[in-house]
């Protein structure tokens, strides 16, 4: 254990307790097991081919694809986001709680359904045509993909801005405002400085998400990485080259996560001081109502109109035979994966964030970043290496409910880091000392003073894991115990045999299912600091 | 080091850097505090005055030095273990507990009339099952004292203790307390920045700068007698003059003074503005000052007075009233104070 040692000294904190020691290395080791698999699979080729896979012109073509597809899904998603943010954080906008669940609603729809969603909208057989007579040219390629990847991804960056629009103290613009500045002039150089954290932290999550993605970009036909990837798997079989390109993946985020901290370096906390729980004075629309309103209502028919209305017209075509029994089953499968997944993984993160902030290091910082890489690995390559390790050394765990708990803590574990991280930031260190200095363990100090405190954002985060365990296919699919299946494997097996009107009632659940989730989300982020127990 | 054996902590050669290379926070500081004595440290913001506190506390591990607590090393103890209390400045009231709960969090003694005595030592009867946040900033000051105090320590150590009290609250609760301190018998040692704070609550003063103490003793002997001119200005205001001095007196621009200890050759020398007096010249008088300004406090007034080309301040009580531009005369009652070297 070097690394500790040496860290110790260095920092010259205590060294960390065993407590956040060990689940730090679990998931460390966690995530570390598809980047040694891949390794081993891409150690397959011989010296040969080597140099011919690794600059192969191709790659090159999905690198740029992969990069274009994150620009566009981050410029629509931060024009879908930011506005709305502000307009539900800083102006007199009434129903402020209504719109900010249908702006963190979008979370709930599969990325394959909004992929659906578009394409059945365009073309010749769109229902755009069938519906309206409208001849929609066919959306698909870059601007499909990154339309329907972005039109359910902004709620993230919707969470965080509006967390940071909320976080911010008010006094500082309001002194901007009595140097004589316009409204313009300090939101770029006042509250924009102050956004950016949180803005490049969610670029980080939404990107990261954008290049691991597979469901909405192998129905858009867009080649990226992780399209390429499939392709070799299930088509080509060539196992080989698709590690390389899954490591390559691996590396776009490595460069991703260093480039975040480069950016956003010694201003990681959008906050300074304990922030001021004033409200300031909502800024008049007046005219603008009228384009706000419009703009909220385009953003609400794409992200979630649509969908809705192309399950509307699946069901109303193919009537399906009544499968509720099964549907429920289903469903209460979903739940019986989601919810521990989701519990698992916040007793993982939790100490995973303790470690980091208060026992800063590069241990922690490692730990903090392979969680990110497991976050980042396309679940495909992921779900692999769970398969290759389980067959090779516990061959009992092999489509067994723990290895597919463990898959999912593993991918979304970093997700969860958010909420903590800030909830703690804000709780301060000052409570647990103090219960210290009354004569209580450093471990009861925190279970007894901070850990009560953490609750809602623990909730938070782990229904953010909820609802995306619940549209994971690719894990699940290649890990689920035999007989097993989920709302999500249901909808795609379904969609894949073209039975659209069967697909739909799994569709329209996991939609209902995780917006219920979505709303609670909504309740209990960002209260932490405030969470007085009553 | 005082020769007493009642002493109850003692800090010997601590000395703390945060970055290797960097220069000592806190630097070879050592002291000794007797069983209920309340010490205050004061010195401006960065001198090392709340890292000494947590290094006594445990939050924070010295590179060298010790600290003992009836003469039983601690220096290597969890924070936990030490019996050391700590109100922090913020009070830290753990908020999702009420009153009662903070307070049987770290008592030795369980049971329900034990948290209604230290409610009631505090003043706060039957404010158990409120939350923090339904208490003004004193009442959670006292919440957080009583909390304290149940844990039984037989030291106190308290961050800023009075900067979150607005002024008005400030002195009336600095002396409700420093009663409950004394009765209790609690040992205390206290930040501040604030010299009025320091000089009205403490026994003993020690005044901190660059992570050093400069003097230390009872807060009356600091403030009469500073040792150099960093205390004297920084523990209330005063007049630093130079002079030539020649056994127990001195010679400056006021006149031949007495010095309160013998020097000799060019000293500066401390003269509090309350040890001046002045009055209006007499009609054959010939005056040695004009009063340049005026600085009306209620109580008393200040006088800004040049004398001989040398500006000094002079407090005077309300029953005189002069105006700017009076010719005045300036007399010295008691003694000028001598001062060392201070280190730029």
């Amino acid at each position: 254990m070097t690394v500790l040692a040496t860290f110790t000294r260095a920092g010259r904190t205590p060294s960390p307790p065993l407590l956040l020691v060990v689940p730090a290395l679990v998931v460390g080791i966690g995530t570390l097991l598809p980047v040694f698999y891949l390794l081993m699979r891409a150690l397959d080729a011989d010296a040969s081919q080597l140099g011919e896979i690794v600059f192969r012109q191709r790659n090159l073509f999905l690198l740029l694809n992969t990069l274009k597809l994150v620009a566009v899904v981050l410029t629509l998603g931060t024009l879908f986001a930011l506005p709305a943010a502000w307009l539900v954080t800083r102006t007199d906008i009434r129903f402020k709680g209504l719109l900010s669940f249908l702006m963190a609603l979008p979370l709930a729809v599969p990325g394959y359904v909004m992929a659906y969603a578009l394409l059945g909208l365009s073309g010749y057989y769109g229902f755009a045509r069938q519906w309206a007579g409208i001849s929609l040219p066919p959306l698909h390629g870059l601007w499909g993909a990154g339309l329907a990847l972005s039109l359910y991804t902004f709620p993230y960056l919707f969470l965080n801005l509006r967390a940071a629009f909320l976080g911010m103290d008010p006094a500082l613009e309001e002194s901007a405002q009595s140097l004589g500045k316009s409204r313009l002039v300090i939101f770029r150089h006042i509250v924009l400085p102050q956004l950016w954290p949180a803005m490049v932290a969610s670029w980080l999550i939404v990107g990261l998400y954008v290049i691991g993605d597979f469901g909405a970009i192998a129905l858009m036909r867009y080649e990226v990485f992780s399209y390429a990837i499939f392709t070799q798997y299930s088509g080509a079989f060539d196992r080989t080259y698709a590690a390389w390109l899954s490591l390559m993946l691996l590396a776009l985020t490595v460069v991703a996560l260093s480039a975040q901290r480069a950016v956003t370096r010694n201003r990681r906390f959008a906050r300074t001081g304990t922030g001021s729980a004033r409200i300031t004075r909502p800024i008049g629309l007046g005219r603008w109502h009228l384009a706000a309103w419009a703009f909220f209502a385009l953003v609400v028919l794409c992200s979630l109109g649509l969908p809705l209305m192309v399950l509307g017209h699946w069901m109303r075509l193919g009537v399906p035979e009544a499968e509720w029994a099964h549907l429920g089953r289903t469903a209460l499968g979903t739940f019986l994966t989601a919810g521990p997944a989701a519990v698992l993984t916040m007793v993982l993160a939790v100490p995973v964030v303790v470690l980091t902030l208060r026992h800063p290091g590069p241990f922690a910082s490692l730990i903090e970043r392979l969680a990110f890489v497991g976050y980042a690995t396309p679940a495909l390559a992921f779900a692999l290496a769970m398969v290759f390790f389980a067959l090779r050394n516990a061959p009992f765990l092999y489509q067994s409910y723990a290895l597919l708990m463990f898959a999912y803590v593993m991918s979304f574990v970093a997700l969860a880091f958010g909420p903590i991280r800030l909830a703690l930031l804000q709780i301060g260190t000052r409570q647990e000392e103090a219960a210290r200095a009354l004569g209580v363990s450093p471990t009861t100090a925190f279970m007894r003073v901070v850990l009560p405190r953490l609750r809602r954002p623990m909730v938070a985060g782990s229904l953010l894991v909820f609802i995306m365990v619940v549209k994971e296919l690719p894990i699940t699919y290649l890990l689920a115990p035999m007989g097993y299946s989920t709302l999500a494997m249901n909808v795609f097996s379904r969609t894949n045999e073209g039975m659209m009107g069967d697909a739909a009632p799994f569709a329209l659940s996991i939609i209902l299912f995780s917006s219920l989730f979505v709303g609670l989300i909504l309740k209990y982020e960002g209260s932490a600091a405030r969470a007085a127990g009553k | 080091m005082r020769m007493t054996d009642n002493i109850l902590l003692s800090v010997r050669s601590l000395t703390r850097r945060f970055t290797s290379s960097g220069p000592a926070v806190v630097d070879d500081l050592s002291f000794d505090l007797d069983a209920g004595e309340i010490l205050a440290l004061i010195g401006p913001s960065g001198c090392g005055k709340t890292t000494t506190l947590r290094m006594i506390a445990g939050f924070e591990t010295p590179d060298a030095g010790r600290v003992l607590l009836s003469g039983r090393d601690l220096t290597s103890m969890p924070a936990e273990q030490r019996g050391i209390g700590m109100v922090f400045q913020d009070y830290a009231l753990f908020p999702h507990m009420t009153v009662g709960e903070n307070i049987r969090f770290g008592a030795r003694r369980k049971g329900r009339e034990m948290v209604a005595r230290y409610l009631g030592m505090v003043g706060l009867d039957g404010f158990d099952q409120r939350y923090p946040d339904q208490l003004s900033g004193g009442q959670q000051q006292r919440v957080a004292l009583a909390r304290s105090f149940a844990a039984e320590p037989r030291l106190i150590l308290l961050d800023e203790p009075f900067s979150n009290l607005d002024a008005a609250l400030r002195s009336a609760a600095r002396r409700e307390i420093r009663r409950l301190l004394k009765s209790a018998g609690i040992a205390i040692v206290f930040v501040t920045h604030d010299q009025e704070e320091a000089l009205s609550f403490a026994d003993r003063i020690a005044v901190m700068r660059d992570g050093r103490i400069l003097q230390n003793g009872a807060a009356h002997e600091v403030y009469d007698r500073p040792a150099d001119a960093f205390v004297a200005t920084f523990l209330g205001r005063t007049n630093l003059l130079e002079g030539t001095a020649e056994g127990g007196f001195v010679r400056t621009s006021l006149g031949l003074l007495p010095l309160t200890r013998p020097a000799s050759g060019r000293v500066s020398i401390s003269l509090r503005p309350e040890r001046l007096g002045i009055r209006a010249v007499e009609a054959d008088e010939q005056p040695n000052g004009r009063i340049v300004a005026v600085e009306f406090k209620g109580h008393d007034m200040t006088y800004w007075v040049d004398c001989n080309g040398v500006e000094v301040q002079v407090d005077a009580m309300q029953s005189i009233r002069l105006a700017e531009g009076t010719p005045v005369c300036v007399a010295v009652d008691g003694e000028a104070v001598p001062l060392g070297d201070s280190k730029q």
